[in-house]
């Protein structure tokens, strides 16, 4: 479970990042009052346009960033006050993730197992299972700088949900893999969801949300626009096609209509 | 504590498996002096043997050289005279190499001799050209005492008679103290480089890297502490440190006895000076020093967006930590209350007045007192940087 209320993130700008954005605000708002709950065994998935702040409130709940103002629970805990066991409870995956390449499957996944504070036998259970499902074992002694980016993917996979979180944050995470790579992630996506976790996921691609969510947000310019199942989101369509509806959705916000 | 062990394994395993940070830690240190002994003793000791031995062209000029003189260059080994009497060209051909040097006898040389006057030889030389004017000074010397010793005689003078006093120098300086401000200069500098460039490499990886490879948000999202990684990998990196810079002795060690053209007693005293002891000295105080380079390197490679920018960064630090390390090899620098505290100077001089076995036991506490609280000002700083969000984030 994530419940996100009135979540706001404000950043300084650097003088070179107000020239790069053409502002000359001293502070900009990545996120606004947000608010969202999403629910354990369903995908909520959270859509937007590049620069929308669906990075930044994924960072949040993840607690690599701290709130501004406004509370966010996962699982129960607060991530202001229990940042580390929020931590403990959270798996979190980017399409850009990488690997330590001079260590091997096996010994990353350890680590991150050892991090996370799981006990020696449990861990090489976890890691045994792990393993079996996503086929690593037949390149779990090789150096990870030598595998191919389907088996980084894998490994990646397993560095994840090594501590089996309840709930899994991904970030864009089929940004920049190929078809079959991606289908891993896929995958893993509905397997959380068949387990009962919570997953939340980012995207600017509307087949994709629309291949996998039960609950969606439409998220600008660190703004809710649309909040709802994926079925209501589907009947309440004026447009013809997904990604046509959700780019009207989008430009209504940047000109509002009277 | 379980976790910065967990993490300071890792760190050090994936450090010691990259090739640039073995390179820069384990490969250059320990081979860097060996081989520039070996490559510079056997260079300089094949060039001065033949120098030494090698045949000379030399001009004799002048229409009256006297019989003995032509007697006691002809006796020199290796020389070829060239007869060149009255021709005054020779100077074109020592200019332009063709000859080695040339001994210009005037007229009246015989003469001034005979009147018990000083008699005058040019000698034409060039002085980049190695040991030859040593070569020919030796022989006209020679020739010059066998003919003082004739004029004596016959003055029925003795040798001492003309020299009234002659001063038996007695240095009761020992031989570790003459060692040591020669040594004792040598052996931070040594330790200085090596203990930033052995740490460079590792702070780069481990902090930059970490962006530049897209893992710093895996790490971050672990439960564990902030803090906890940050000492976890600053250990590592202190560690690297601390490790180039003995292997640096040890190929110090290795290089002073491996060259064979070193005299004996300086291979010898340097092994007295290697004590295990000394060692353990300059270890307590090479470690605060690694942590405050750490403190420093730390906070720039988490700035850094890549693995360029931190290395053009840390580039001028270098320069930075080299030059005071030079003062230490400057005579006449000394470790005072003010030298004391100013970090890098202190060990340098600290280490020479250690060697020289003449150190002020006040002033050393004073500079452990100052290498440690630098240590300690710089690691604060990279914790409150390292916990600030939008350093480690920054892309």
């Amino acid at each position: 479970m994530i419940e996100i209320e009135d979540l706001n993130k404000t950043f300084s700008l650097s003088k070179q990042q107000k020239k790069k954005l053409g502002t000359r605000a001293g502070q900009i708002k990545a996120v606004d009052g947000i608010n969202l709950s999403c629910k354990p065994g369903r995908i909520f998935s959270l859509l937007g346009p590049n620069g929308a702040g669906k990075t930044t409130t994924l960072r949040l709940i993840a607690t690599i960033l701290q709130p501004t103002c406004g509370t966010i629970r996962v699982a129960g805990h607060d991530v202001t006050q229990d940042g580390r066991l929020v931590r403990s409870k959270i798996g979190f995956l980017t399409g850009t993730t990488g690997l330590y390449d001079r260590l091997t499957p096996d010994e990353l996944v350890t680590y991150f197992g050892k991090l996370n504070g799981m006990d020696p036998r449990t861990l090489e259970r976890r890691k045994q299972e792990l393993f079996h499902t996503l086929e690593i074992f037949s390149f779990s002694g090789k150096r990870i700088a030598e595998l191919s980016s389907g088996m980084k993917q894998k490994v990646s996979i397993a560095r994840t949900m090594i501590h089996d979180p309840e709930v899994v944050v991904f970030d864009e995470p089929t940004a920049g893999l190929d078809v079959i790579t991606a289908e891993h992630i896929i995958d893993l996506i509905r397997r959380c969801k068949e387990d009962g976790k919570t997953v939340i996921f980012s995207s600017h691609i509307m087949s994709e949300v629309d291949l996998l969510c039960d609950d969606l947000a439409i998220i600008h310019e660190g703004k809710i626009l649309f909040d709802d199942t994926m079925e209501n989101f589907r009947s309440q369509m004026i447009n013809g096609s997904l990604t046509q509806e959700f780019i009207r959705i989008v430009n209504n916000a940047k000109t509002p209509v009277q | 504590m379980k976790d910065i062990l967990h993490i300071a394994r890792k760190e050090f395993k994936d450090t010691v498996r990259d090739k640039r940070t073995l390179m820069a830690m384990i490969v250059v240190p320990l081979l860097l002096f060996p081989v520039i002994f070996t490559v510079v003793s056997g260079l300089q000791s094949e060039s001065m043997e033949k120098a030494m031995s090698r045949e000379l062209k030399v001009a004799v000029a002048g229409t009256q050289v006297p019989s003995n003189l032509q007697a006691h260059l002809e006796r020199g080994q290796n020389l070829r005279l060239i007869p060149f009497g009255q021709d005054t060209s020779y100077r074109r051909y020592v200019r332009g190499d063709s000859l080695d040097a040339a001994i210009s006898v005037p007229g009246d040389f015989q003469a001034r001799l005979d009147n018990m006057q000083t008699g005058h030889i040019q000698l034409f030389f060039q002085s980049t050209e190695e040991g030859v004017e040593k070569r020919l000074s030796s022989l006209l010397d020679r020739y010059e005492a066998e003919l003082r010793s004739q004029r004596l005689a016959k003055l029925d003078i003795s040798e001492e008679a003309i020299q009234p006093v002659q001063v038996d120098k007695v240095d009761m300086a020992t031989m570790q103290e003459k060692i040591g401000k020669y040594i004792g200069g040598f052996i931070p500098y040594i330790f200085i480089i090596f203990c930033f460039i052995g740490a460079m490499y590792p702070a780069i990886d481990l902090f930059t890297g970490e962006k530049e490879r897209g893992t710093i948000e895996t790490i971050l999202t672990t439960p564990v502490k902030r803090i906890h990684i940050l000492t976890g990998k600053m250990s590592v990196v202190v560690a690297t440190g601390i490790i180039s810079a003995l292997l640096a002795i040890v190929g110090l060690f290795g290089g002073l006895n491996f060259a064979d053209t070193l005299p004996a007693e300086i291979t010898q005293i340097t092994g007295d000076i290697l004590q295990p002891q000394f060692i353990l000295l300059l270890l307590s105080m090479l470690i605060p020093l690694t942590i405050f380079f750490a403190g420093i390197l730390i906070p720039i490679s988490i700035y850094a967006k890549s693995f360029k920018e931190a290395q053009s960064i840390i580039t001028p630090i270098n320069i930075l930590v080299i030059l005071p390390g030079i003062v230490g090899l400057l005579p006449g620098v000394e470790l005072t209350i003010q030298t004391a505290v100013i970090p890098v100077v202190n060990i340098a001089l600290a280490t020479k007045d250690i060697v020289a076995g003449t150190i002020d036991y006040g002033l050393l506490a004073t500079v452990y007192a100052s290498l440690i609280l630098f240590a300690v000002l710089t690691v604060a700083f990279s914790v409150r940087y390292f916990g600030k969000e939008t350093n480690i984030l920054r892309a």
